[in-house]
């Protein structure tokens, strides 16, 4: 016996996790007459796994302060091998994203997935799709260029023109009432840090109580 | 039969996903190991700076400490650096140019004119005048800048090479 299959089975020996990981995991039976639109959920979660990966290894580089950020993106994105590459990736998987969620979305919708007794896992989906929502608010003030500065500027104005809350929830979001170096900090916090965890909770819950009640049959 | 064939087909589609997520797995890793390693084998770019001929003195009196300052690409900035040698004429033509940076840990050296010694605050490690260790935990001599003079205008390379021996010329 080779020795990763040996060590596998030391492991699993102790853990006992064998029968679990391929019987609810890798080998769980789906329904019969499947089609590609099924695929959509675990392509959100194929690009949201690019996005966690190319995001951590740019944080090497990135500075999130109205001085630097600019010089930063330009240089890891320009200067560092492959870096139009890597950011490339993150941009491109997070346009993706906003597709590939709403066709998931969408079919899950036509198809009546939603219904008793997924209502909870439809709830998770939509505080997921919020999440996406919310990265990709903060990630496009980030390389701090004229796009991102009008567009965090016209979308934190427009969280202002809500009746009462609404400049409370500017202030809040810009970390004062300009736009600058406090608004980078938080939204950088945000992007890297808090949704992240956030939305690590929300795939959890979404995973297992798929597994837990099986995808529902097609139409 | 058709059962023979229904687990090979399972087992190929098998292979298939294993192939393709540890192939897009590869390359992804490789790509991102070298965006990670970036810049960090560069060498720095050596640039000649001017000293001041004045403030360098003759070999009879010692060691000038000179501060040598220059811009440096440092990523996406570009800083002042300052970095510190001790300078003394040895001939018309030839200045030597001590690095101030200790070889034990690159803590900087200071030059005493009584014992004629550089003596490091960090770990006691001492050098002669020529940079070589006395005593402490230094592994190497002090390294040298490059020198050189024109038109009687004296210039130190930012970048520092090894002693190499007893003559004044670095190797």
């Amino acid at each position: 016996m080779n020795l990763p299959k040996r060590i596998y089975f030391w492991v699993d020996e102790r853990l006992e996790m064998h029968d679990i990981l391929k019987k609810d995991v890798l080998d769980k039976p789906i329904p019969k007459g499947l089609n590609i639109s099924y695929c959509f959920g675990g392509i959100t979660f194929f690009l949201f796994v690019m996005l966690a990966v190319t995001g951590y290894f740019m944080t090497l580089y990135y500075v999130p302060s109205p001085e630097q950020a600019y010089d930063s993106v330009d240089y890891l994105t320009f200067e560092v091998p492959l870096g139009y590459v890597v950011r490339g990736v993150h941009h491109w998987s997070a346009n993706l994203m906003i597709v590939t969620i709403f066709i998931h979305m969408i079919r899950v919708f036509v198809y009546g997935a939603y219904k008793n007794p997924r209502e909870i896992n439809w709830m998770t989906g939509v505080c997921l799709f919020c999440l996406v929502m919310a990265f990709g608010f903060t990630g496009y003030l980030l390389p701090w260029d004229q796009k991102a500065y009008w567009a965090t500027k016209v979308g934190t104005s427009i969280m202002g023109t809500v009746p009462v809350v609404g400049d409370y929830t500017l202030r809040l979001m810009r970390g004062g009432e300009n736009l600058g170096a406090m608004t980078m900090t938080r939204f950088y916090a945000l992007h890297v840090l808090f949704l992240p965890a956030a939305t690590l909770v929300f795939l959890i819950g979404h995973f297992v109580m798929i597994r837990k009640q099986g995808i529902s049959k097609p139409l | 039969m058709a059962k023979d064939s229904d687990l090979n087909r399972r087992k190929f589609m098998e292979i298939g996903i294993y192939t393709i997520t540890g192939t897009i797995a590869a390359i992804s890793g490789v790509a991102l190991a070298r965006f990670a390693v970036g810049s960090s084998f560069d060498k720095t770019k050596s640039t000649w700076v001017e000293l001041n001929s004045e403030d360098i003195q003759d070999a009879a009196h010692g060691f000038a400490r000179v501060v040598l300052e220059y811009e440096q690409k440092d990523g996406w900035l570009t800083a002042t650096t300052r970095s510190l040698a001790y300078v003394k004429r040895v001939k018309e033509d030839e200045v030597i140019a001590v690095s101030a940076a200790c070889s034990h840990l690159g803590c900087i050296v200071t030059w005493d004119e009584e014992q004629k010694i550089f003596k490091c605050p960090c770990h006691d490690g001492r050098y002669d005048m020529e940079g070589r260790v006395i005593s402490g935990p230094p592994p190497r001599p002090l390294k040298r800048h490059k020198t050189k003079i024109e038109d009687g205008k004296i210039f130190l390379a930012t970048e520092t090479v090894p002693y190499g021996g007893d003559s004044h010329e670095p190797a």
